[in-house]
């Protein structure tokens, strides 16, 4: 009977029952949209940031001796020029290694392109796409053995037509810059020779290699003039075995000090050196904190606002309906269940408004992330408990004075018609 | 021991400490008696029906119903005491606009003990609603609606009946329907205490109780 009063109380005051469902979603899906966005914010945000490139470039030491003496200069004698690729998993062994999202070895070779009849030469780059590194001597026993990087967990903005290199072992992919594929008229699938010369005094190194365009990448930006393959056809091609030029390293600082960060990565491999785009990583942090901060306080104002709307209905409905508590504490109606019906009132209310805000705040929290962060959001279903909790919650704390006020009816009304 | 069912003992109830509706006003009703109290508005007979009913509470004096002192019960008390042994009729019924006939006299079960849906439609037929089980008040005219709100008294079978002007909102035809009604409930050995304006209908009741200014005249 409780539930068909409850039914039937419901079904009858369908407007303001949707008004009040309402208030909840608008909390609900405000709750949703920024819980979801504030969770992939730091992926999101971190990615978005790395549009600017990537925050760390480990480079060899300028370890350059000046030959020489005053006024007479007799060049110089450079002891390391290259960073061992064999070394590069050791950047995730330093103390904040979870804040390294990903690293990328470049290796840069001048090579030409003959193909249409057009001679173009072109930046040859080395790289990682998709490459398991082994970590040879983890940092803990409970870190993963393998981790999986490349220019695309770094570089992930990137437009491609056609597509990424996905084969770590593919020694004829290339991923070719825009600007190299309309020069040259290649396009997705095509074949071209390039040829490398290296002079060095009286030797000659030359060769030439095959490659197939998967695809065309365009950046705007300097990318756009390169050609992109596998770290070891880079290597083979210029005879550099085990060698990289730099590395770029993507990494994520909430609370740890950038310098300290950059540091560890010189004591692991102490002939190169870690440069911090120190502007930019604060700027980041701090940028992500305000974010994070706003996106806390508008939950709270539509939260506060969701329980205003909640509280408005319930009050009216209570008014609304003095002379039927009366009626019903007058046929043997205690306290507790004239209280219980406003407080089922209020969960449904509660229940309906979270799951339905919990589905508009996804779609929410998709406009945010094309919109803000050009990107999509996860769908997180750990949200929706969460959403129904605090829904069901603001419902009920809403719905405390109208319950008080219901409870406090006095029977007597009814008889006396007021 | 006293066949007095309900006893009345120099009761006193004064609104915001001004406005007298009792004064001092002491009455005895036996069991199985029909009581209609009478006097212009105003005169404190609502007032001294909600404090036999319990749902209103004496600024002094005592109430005694079936040896029950209700006065010095709690407002949960009161709503126990009220549920098994007193049984309520408006003037204006009182139902819950969006529960049916049947619902309407189910809800009192609900609140009383348990729901038996045999028993409320057998009620209803008593009252001769056995074909508008199902239709809400907004479809039921005012003598059926007023014959709902009976049944709904009677459900939890109390003792007492409780009626504010049953008749005041219906047309002479209702009017007798209901207070045939009412008569079989008296010769069934109920006790009934009914207010009204209506000297003819007040005669129906083996005693009239007239009231002025909260006391009783005769």
């Amino acid at each position: 009977m409780f539930l068909r009063i409850l039914r039937k109380s419901l079904s009858k005051r369908k407007s303001r029952i949707a008004i009040a469902v309402i208030s909840v979603i608008i909390g609900a899906a405000i709750l949703t949209a920024l819980l979801s966005v504030s969770f992939d914010i730091t992926e999101k945000v971190g990615y978005e940031f790395r549009k600017y490139g990537a925050n760390l470039l480990v480079a060899p030491k300028s370890d350059t001796i000046e030959v020489g003496f005053p006024g007479v200069d007799f060049g110089s004698v450079t002891e390391q020029r290259y960073i061992n690729e064999s070394d590069l998993w050791k950047i995730k062994t330093i103390y904040w290694r979870n804040n390294v999202l990903g690293f990328v070895p470049l290796l840069y070779q001048i090579v030409r392109i003959e193909e249409n009849e057009i001679e173009q030469n072109a930046v040859l780059v080395g790289t990682y796409f998709n490459k398991d590194v082994e970590i040879v001597d983890p940092y803990s026993s409970n870190d993963p053995p393998v981790f999986n990087t490349g220019i695309q967990a770094i570089s992930p903005w990137w437009n491609v037509k056609g597509m990424w290199i996905e084969d770590q072992n593919d020694t004829t992919s290339s991923m070719v810059g825009v600007n190299v594929a309309e020069k040259l008229g290649l396009e997705v699938g095509d074949t071209y020779t390039i040829r490398y010369n290296e002079n060095y005094e009286d030797l000659l190194n030359e060769s030439t290699y095959n490659l197939t365009v998967t695809g065309i990448v365009e950046t705007d930006g300097h990318e756009d003039n390169q050609i992109f393959v596998n770290l070891q056809v880079a290597q083979y091609i210029s005879s550099r075995q085990d060698k990289v030029h730099t590395v770029q390293v993507s990494a994520l600082c909430n609370a740890c000090p950038v310098d300290t960060f950059a540091e560890e990565i010189e004591e692991k491999i102490p002939y190169a050196e870690a440069k911090t785009v120190k502007q930019l990583v604060s700027s980041e942090m701090s940028i992500l904190g305000m974010i994070e901060d706003m996106m806390f306080l508008i939950t709270i104002i539509a939260l506060l606002a969701s329980a205003l709307g909640v509280m408005t209905t319930m009050t009216t409905a209570v008014i609304e309906r003095r002379k039927e508590i009366g009626l019903m504490k007058s046929v043997g109606a205690e306290n507790k269940r004239i209280g219980a019906l406003f407080i089922s009132e209020a969960t449904i209310i509660g229940i309906i408004g979270g799951i339905l805000g919990y589905i508009v705040g996804v779609f929410l929290a998709q406009f945010i992330g094309l919109n803000v962060f050009n990107t999509y959001i996860n769908l997180r279903l750990e949200i929706l408990p969460i959403a129904i909790g605090i829904s069901i919650g603001v419902s009920l704390l809403a719905s405390i004075l109208p319950v008080k006020r219901a409870v406090r009816v006095e029977p007597a009304i009814v008889l006396r018609g007021e | 021991m006293s066949n007095d069912i309900i006893r009345v003992k120099n009761v006193s109830k004064i609104y915001n400490n001004r406005l007298k509706a009792l004064n001092d006003l002491s009455l005895l009703i036996r069991d199985g008696e029909w009581t209609s109290i009478m006097g212009p508005s105003g005169s404190g007979k609502t007032t001294l029906l909600n404090i036999i009913g319990c749902l209103d509470s004496a600024t002094s004096g005592s109430v005694f119903i079936n040896d029950t002192e209700t006065t010095k019960l709690n407002q949960k008390q009161l709503t126990c005491f009220r549920r098994e042994n007193i049984g309520l009729i408006f003037q204006q019924y009182h139902l819950v606009p969006y529960l049916n006939a049947l619902e309407n006299v189910m809800m009192a079960q609900f609140y009383h003990s348990v729901v038996n849906e045999k028993d409320a439609i057998e009620v209803l037929k008593r009252v001769g609603l056995g074909n508008r089980l199902n239709h809400i008040p907004a479809h039921l005219s005012g003598g059926e609606q007023q014959r709902v709100c009976i049944a709904r008294a009677l459900i939890n079978e109390p003792n007492i009946l409780l009626a504010d002007e049953p008749t005041g909102n219906l047309d002479q035809k209702n009017g007798d329907l209901v207070l045939n009604l009412i008569k079989e409930l008296h010769n069934e050995g109920h006790t009934i205490v009914l207010i009204t304006h209506n000297s003819q209908i007040g005669k129906l009741g083996q005693r009239i109780v007239n009231m002025i200014d909260g006391k009783i005249s005769s």
